[in-house]
């Protein structure tokens, strides 16, 4: 296991350095203006561009290592822009951005949403999705049944932005509510109104997620409900939720986890609707924004700690795995 | 409101009415597009019935807008996202003159402008404009004309200032003979000096400072306006700005009272129009810009205590072509799609009646600088018979293929223009090839003409200079960006556009501006104005004092309103 | 688009066995859900195929009547902000939204089907190849990705069905792989092996029929996926553009039109909801049908134990 573990992290490891130089490229080999010219703005003159392009090194050649046709065919360059980005990527100022401020500055006042907003939306999908998959499969073909996987698809069918909107519309055109909309709010200053921020859009963030890990634990429930170690644990006149509860749901969380690993990558696509909507200033919101002007600094550091995180999650998916089903063995 | 006392210092000033007629156009006449962003909404601006306000004005409270632009886009230099509804709480101007109210001027760090000749301006600084307390290190001292100074060194200095066009062709000089004077002068007359000098964009002066500390005008805001940024960390990218009344501040109000009122100004980033309408419904925020008219009613229906006001946008979207390009280097196929417009369409369905006019080459906000709508009924008609007539006599063909580039954007009635546009160019015998582009890519071939024609995104105009400029050889920057005027084919065209600056005198002026638009019409302009709109800004009823019908001049009297609540 | 890893792996387990379709007639009985499904895939395949019939209006004919304009007789689902017919824009929406999930959900499946079966029955050095390509695709921002194609390509329906394909592309290798992995030690698969057929008779003709049943299932679900994908987009103002035409028809889109209503909503409740309605039918319906075609061709989940 260990051996395992650390054969993921190495390759990990060199997939970070292959995304960070695929990010990388294609930024700068994309047609389209780049962020110096978007920078440069209206009034732009050649010789002020060049200035800009210089000031954000964007003139330096890319790698360390160029290899042209003409000579020297090999060259070695000691200022280059990946290498530079690289060092800037740990540390803590993590370059600058398009307004010329620390990207790890902008990081740390937006973080903190985001990563709320997730570890709600993920409550949101287990307390949801879970029990209400038990009851489908427990209750399967009743009309309970009908009704629960109905309301799952419901909430696969409906647009993020849509759902979203109206919960925020329907309750201040009802009753003239509206949740904290202009400024994002600590839930160490004020936990009440935190809450009232972060919860509505949790829930539809979560919607989505929940309706998912509950088609799922319903099949799973279903498929382990009806092999041969629960018929045994019947036949030994167990009671039926203890039959449940014990065995068939510990066996049948086990798909749930995998799939709740990889949607913790998703959501943070649907974090960038739901960030919009409800006015978070999260990292979604931000990660849009350098990607519409061209940001290259926020777009590919952004790039690269997101893949960190997604690969991470899915070694941590993986052992978790092994955890739940001893059967599952890594060599 | 205190209209009084200003119309009163007009009258002593000593420029004559003819003179003041003469830069009715406004304030920044920087080109502008208002592109991916859109300056939020705290626009107080309007028709012409001032408030009345109910009552003795109260001290204290917070007032919160809501900004939809990046914070990147602050510096009134080079940008006009945010500054305008930034800047004008925070720093000074000279003089700012209404464009709505041609005779209202605003006095601020100049308490008095002399003109000894048509060249030469001289600005008296008035004492006693006192820097905020602060936690920069700047002193708290008066302003006086070395910060002028600093400001139009920054200017000159910066090659991406909006006002460039401005400093390289007509700004000949400026200087300080003595702390208390600031003289400037311009290479030969030119009719829109005050408005390029004079507004809430690009006209408002931090402290000198600044510039010798090199401090970032997006980090920090000081200065000796009504308000500044004490609390630190109040304005930024992510938190947006709250700005605290500056103790020091040196206007008084009619009654005597301690400008401003209002104790804290909060600006907060809402850049979806849902939370911003929800925010302002349930009194986060303190206004809203309604879509249209038809929203407003809505809104005022459900809650009749809000308070509208009605302003038309200095902004339209325009068809460009490329007149060096086949095949719009033929006058009869220029005109071909001046005449394929039907503009009235395009208000009536794009913000429905009332809600806009079509424009002619000088857009209708700006009064009597456009032309007559009987004039524009006969200079550019819609008639597309004629368009493809004109298409037959120089092709041929009754139709041609032409290619048009367009930003995909969502930005405020961009898309529903589209539309209208194809239809209408379809059925005057263009076959429009369309090649939307991202915004991005769509900027860079805009900037440096590299296409056969455009549907743009908005522009913002507030004097009649600019959009003649787009006529001219040079282009809207005089730097040979976005250069797609036909004065570089007709030099009678250059000599009128050349000649509505250098007219000093009002009245002659305004003719020099109809009569250049006249000359362009004539061998078929390459730059359009589709229509401009009218704009509706909501405010809770508690707002008080809100400063209307000056134009953007009215951001500078902010520092008058007050809120009727505990 | 996180809404598909769920139902793929929901997908997962099941085992395709020949001879389901005859069961097919019993289950609709049975799964009335499935048979709902069914019905709304039924009318919309009507809607797209007869649009230019069924629709009173070319759906971007412009002021077909008042602007935003309440349902009546003349305009069933009222009008749009520029006059244009509901009505005829939701009918020629079905078109242009299934065309753009069809196309992209066959594009993706198809390449993620054909790279999920080489990785998993070949193994060794292609199997890693694919596999640590597919970790790289999973961790690169579908949206970079999006942005990256349209200044490659121009901001265009084809751009998007790419973009969305492309996403789809990765799930799917990683699910066959799987499927593939697990059929690869089937009893049948060996016995094969046993009498001497070769690799591609194997592959073709014991282990594909059996993943096509898969990607089938897999496809008919991520379909609901590709439409939701494509009103998202619209509403970050990354969708297609307006004006644009494919296949002879004004590309008109479900997610564009709400996208855009939303601006105007609550004041014009009207012009939001019908093609709201229809995204919200179709991907349920979609979802009802792949929930319904497991069933069948997994008999151990028919709902009967």
């Amino acid at each position: 296991m260990r051996d395992y573990v650390i054969r993921r992290l190495l390759q990990g490891g060199v997939l970070l350095v292959v995304l960070s130089v695929a990010v990388f490229i294609l930024l700068r080999i994309a047609p389209g203006a780049d962020p110096a010219i978007i920078k440069c703005g209206l009034g732009c003159t050649e010789e002020r561009l060049e200035a800009i392009r210089e000031d954000l090194g964007l003139n330096n050649p890319y790698f360390p290592i160029s290899i042209e046709s003409s000579a020297p065919v090999v060259s070695f360059n000691g200022t280059n822009q990946y290498w530079t980005w690289i060092q800037e990527l740990f540390s803590g100022s993590l370059g600058l951005d398009w307004n010329q401020e620390p990207v790890g500055d902008e990081l740390k006042a937006r973080l903190p949403a985001t990563v709320e907003l997730l570890i709600i939306t993920i409550i949101v999908t287990v307390l949801l999705g879970v029990p209400f998959g038990i009851i489908s499969a427990v209750y399967r073909n009743s009309p309970t049944d009908y009704g629960v996987r109905l309301g799952a698809i419901l909430g696969l069918a409906i647009p993020n932005f849509w759902l979203a909107t109206l919960v925020i519309l329907i309750p201040i055109q009802m009753w003239g509510y509206a949740p904290p909309l202009i400024k994002t709010i600590s839930f160490f200053d004020n936990p009440w109104d935190n809450l009232r921020q972060f919860v509505p859009p949790a829930l539809v963030l979560g919607a989505v997620s929940a309706a998912g890990v509950m088609r799922l634990t319903r099949s799973s429930m279903l498929e382990v409900m009806r092999q041969d170690f629960i018929r045994t644990a019947r036949s030994k006149g167990l009671k039926e939720r203890i039959v449940i509860g014990r065995h068939a749901l510990k066996n049948s969380v086990i798909p749930v986890v995998t799939v709740l690993g990889l949607q913790i990558a998703g959501l943070l696509g649907g974090a960038v609707i739901v960030e919009t909507v409800f006015n978070i200033q999260g990292v979604g919101f931000y990660f849009l924004g350098a990607l519409v002007r061209k940001d290259y600094q926020v777009v590919q550091t952004l790039t690269v700690y997101i893949g960190a995180i997604v690969i991470m999650l899915n070694l941590m998916v993986d052992i978790l795995y092994a955890w739940l089903d001893p059967r599952i063995r890594y060599s | 409101m205190a209209t009084k006392s200003y119309w009163d210092r007009i009258r002593r000033q000593r420029l004559t009415r003819r003179k003041m007629l003469a830069v009715t156009g406004v304030s920044a006449a920087g080109l502008a597009i208002a592109a991916a962003c859109g300056g939020g909404d705290d626009d107080p601006d309007g028709g012409a019935t001032p408030t009345e306000a109910s009552g003795a004005p109260r001290f204290g409270g917070r007032y919160t807008y809501a900004i939809a632009a990046d914070w990147g886009t602050i510096d009134p230099v080079t940008s006009v996202g945010l500054g305008p509804g930034i800047f004008p709480r925070i720093y000074n101007v000279l003089v700012d003159r209404s464009r709505l109210q041609p005779d209202f001027t605003y006095f601020d760090l100049a308490e008095k402008v002399e003109q000894p000749d048509e060249e030469t301006y001289l600005f008296t600084i008035r004492p006693g404009v006192k820097i905020a307390p602060n936690t920069l290190g700047i002193e708290e001292r008066d302003m006086d004309a070395a910060d002028a100074m600093a400001w139009f060194d920054r200017i000159e200095a910066d090659e991406s200032a909006l006002q460039r066009s401005f400093t390289t062709q007509w700004l000949d000089s400026v200087s300080a003979p003595d702390a208390m004077t600031f003289e400037l002068k311009t290479a030969g007359p030119y009719a829109y000096t005050l408005f390029r000098i004079g507004a809430p964009l690009g006209g408002t002066m931090p402290p000198r400072e600044f510039f010798e500390q090199d401090i970032s005008l997006t980090d920090q805001g000081v200065g000796a306006g009504p308000w500044a940024v004490i609390e630190p960390g109040s304005y930024s990218n992510t938190g947006g700005m709250v700005v605290q009344r500056n103790p020091n501040y040196y206007r008084k109000a009619e009654n005597g009272d301690t400008l401003p009122y209002i104790d804290t100004v909060e600006a907060v980033r809402i850049s979806d129009r849902q939370p911003r309408r929800a925010a302002f419904i349930d009194g986060q925020i303190d206004n809203y810009g309604a879509e249209d008219r038809e929203e407003a009613d809505g809104l005022l229906s459900e809650n009749p205590d809000f308070f509208v006001t009605e302003n038309p946008a200095n902004t339209f979207i325009s068809f460009t072509m490329n007149p060096t390009r086949e095949p719009w280097t033929d006058d009869r196929i220029r005109k071909a799609a001046l005449f394929a417009l039907n503009r009235q369409e395009f208000v009536d369905l794009v913000v429905g009646e009332g809600g806009g006019r079509p424009n002619g080459l000088v857009h209708w906000p700006l009064g009597d600088f456009a032309l007559s709508p009987e004039e524009l009924e006969e200079l550019q008609p819609y008639d597309p018979a004629e368009s493809r007539r004109l298409i037959q006599a120089a092709t041929g063909s009754d139709s041609i293929d032409i290619p048009v580039i367009y930003p995909v954007s969502d930005i405020q009635f961009h898309d529903k223009h589209l539309p209208i546009f194809l239809k209408q160019m379809a059925d005057a015998g263009f076959n429009v090839q369309e090649e939307p582009q991202d915004f991005t890519t769509w900027l860079g071939n805009y900037t440096t003409v590299s296409y056969d024609a455009s549907l743009s995104l908005n522009q913002i105009y507030e004097t009649a200079e600019i959009p003649l400029d787009w006529h001219a050889a040079l282009g809207p920057q005089g730097d040979g960006n976005f250069a797609i005027g036909i004065g570089s084919i007709f030099p009678e065209v250059e000599e009128a556009i050349l000649a509505s600056k250098r007219e000093t005198d009002a009245e002659a002026q305004i003719e020099a501006v109809l009569s250049a638009q006249r000359v362009i019409y004539d061998k078929g302009p390459a730059f359009l104005p589709i229509m401009s709109w009218t704009g509706f800004t909501m405010y809770q009823p508690y707002v008080k004092n809100i400063p209307q019908g000056l134009g953007g001049t009215g951001l500078f009297l902010t520092n008058e309103m007050w809120l009727d609540k505990a | 688009m996180e809404a598909t890893s769920a139902t793929l792996t929901d997908a997962f387990e099941l085992q395709p066995k020949v001879g389901a379709w005859r069961r097919t007639g019993l289950l609709i009985r049975d799964n009335p859900l499935a048979f709902f499904g069914v019905l709304v895939v039924l009318v919309l395949a009507i809607a797209a195929i007869f649009a230019p019939l069924i629709a009173p209006y070319p759906p971007d004919e412009l002021a077909t009547g008042p602007r935003n304009a309440d349902p009546t007789w003349g305009h069933l689902f009222g009008t749009e902000d520029l006059g244009r017919d509901m009505f005829s824009r939701v009918v020629f929406g079905a078109r242009i939204s299934l065309i753009v999930g069809f196309s992209a959900v066959i594009f993706g499946t198809v390449i993620g089907t054909v790279m999920g079966i080489s990785s998993g029955y070949a193994g060794g050095i292609v199997d890693t190849m694919v596999q640590r390509t597919v970790d790289l695709a999973i961790a690169f921002p579908a949206l970079l990705l999006l942005l990256i194609l349209r200044q490659v390509l121009g901001p265009s329906v084809q751009t998007l069905i790419i973009a969305i394909g492309i996403a789809i592309i990765f799930p799917i290798t990683r699910i066959v792989r799987g499927a593939v992995l697990s059929e690869r030690n089937n009893q049948y698969v060996e016995a094969a092996r046993a009498l001497g057929a070769s690799t591609p008779r194997i592959l073709f003709v014991h282990i594909a029929p059996n993943i096509a049943a898969l990607s089938i299932v897999i496809a008919t679900t991520l379909l609901g996926t590709a439409i939701l994908a494509e009103a998202a987009l619209a509403f970050l103002g990354l969708g297609i553009p307006e004006g644009q035409e494919f296949l002879g028809s004004p590309a008109v889109t479900w997610g564009k039109d709400v996208s855009r209503a939303r601006n105007s909503f609550p004041v014009h409740i009207w012009w939001a909801f019908f093609p709201g309605l229809a995204i919200t039918l179709t991907v349920l319906g979609f979802n009802l049908l792949g929930d319904g075609l497991r069933d069948i061709f997994d008999p151990r989940l028919r709902g009967r134990l």
